[in-house]
């Protein structure tokens, strides 16, 4: 168990930073992520012990992480919030790394919740095919659902 | 042409602030200071579970053993001695109550609670140091009570019983005290681990 446990802890540290940046994107404000960071790592550590490995580690992450935070969308439940989170306040720092991210979330946030998980993805330069592993749609859903997402963040930039 | 240039140029200023964002990531840390005080606290639990079990039994073990003595004839100072001895395994774990409440683990000073723990376990260790010379003086009485006051044909199975009563009630002592202070340790322990990691 004990092994299992620091396993997982590593892969967490690893990773914090996908799973951090997925619950930003999908979140409204400081808490929200911290409650969606807190629930995405209860559910991959759910699924631990029964991962098979099929996929990367970095797919399931990827996959876990959309899942809850999707889910998390529709039903907007606020859970009791308890401080799992990074040192951080992507939504009030004041410094000008924090604005340009802030920039990017807006773009981002405005975007359905699918789409927004696929120029995530993008943004990543994860290949379509993996996108849409992760996703759950074809190679060529996403390439068609990729073109929609830049006419409409195009558009958005043009209001 | 220009389009796609424009389109690119939106597309690569999104990639450099994700960068950003990833770079700035990199220099966090997950802060995990509740997840480890409810690690703790469900440890302190099952400390506390462990010692209402145990003055469960021995609230049972009050009337029954008196009866069950009586009945095999036993003296009445032993009796007496015996549901004495359960009373104060009883207050004793009250006593003990207050130093592992999961809630303060979840909500105090940390160095406060390591402070507890450290008495819990000083405390055990004292129990330990009366009721193990005191259990063997009872169990040598136990065997000329039952040698002395039991009819003939009770002896062997009371003196079998005893024995394997004693042996279980032994084992099962070892393995409670050894989890106690496992826990206890691994408690003190994600103290440690948790102030370090927050440069105290």
């Amino acid at each position: 168990m004990d092994t299992v446990k620091t396993d997982f802890e590593r892969m967490v540290q690893e990773h914090k930073n996908t799973i951090y940046t997925v619950c930003f994107m999908f979140s409204n404000d400081s808490d929200e992520v911290n409650d969606l960071f807190q629930e995405v790592l209860i559910n991959l550590w759910k699924g631990y012990s029964s991962f098979k490995r099929l996929s990367g580690i970095d797919t399931w992450i990827w996959k876990v992480s959309f899942n809850t935070c999707i889910s998390s969308e529709r039903k907007k439940k606020r859970h009791k919030t308890v401080p799992l989170s990074m040192d951080i306040d992507l939504f009030h720092d004041k410094d000008d790394e924090s604005k340009q991210i802030r920039q990017l979330y807006r773009r981002i946030h405005r975007l359905k919740p699918l789409d927004r998980a696929i120029v995530l993805l993008w943004l990543e330069g994860i290949s379509y095919e993996e996108i849409g592993a992760i996703v759950g749609i074809s190679t060529k859903n996403v390439s068609v659902r990729l073109f929609r997402i830049r006419i409409e963040l195009k558009n958005m930039s043009n209001d | 042409m220009e389009k796609n240039l424009d389109r690119d140029l939106e597309l690569d200023e999104m990639k450099q602030q994700m960068d950003l964002l990833k770079s700035k990531l990199d220099r966090q840390k997950i802060i995990n200071d509740r997840l480890v005080r409810r690690t703790m606290s469900e440890k302190a639990g099952k400390l506390r579970k462990d010692l209402f079990i145990i003055g469960g039994v021995a609230l049972f073990g009050i009337p029954y053993c008196y009866w069950a003595f009586s009945m095999a004839g036993f003296s009445l100072s032993y009796r007496i001695v015996t549901s004495l001895f359960f009373l104060i395994a009883i207050g004793y774990m009250l006593y003990q109550q207050q130093f592992i409440q999961p809630r303060d683990l979840l909500e105090k000073n940390l160095l406060e609670v390591s402070w507890k723990l450290l008495r819990l376990k000083q405390s055990n260790a004292n129990w330990l140091k009366f009721s193990i010379p005191f259990l063997c003086c009872w169990f040598t009485w136990f065997v000329i009570e039952s040698l002395r006051f039991v009819e003939s044909d009770m002896r062997m199975p009371l003196l079998t019983g005893g024995i394997i009563g004693g042996i279980c009630g032994l084992i099962g002592g070892i393995i409670h005290n050894r989890n106690t202070k496992r826990r206890i340790n691994e408690i003190l322990e994600q103290i440690k681990t948790e102030e370090e990691a927050n440069g105290k």
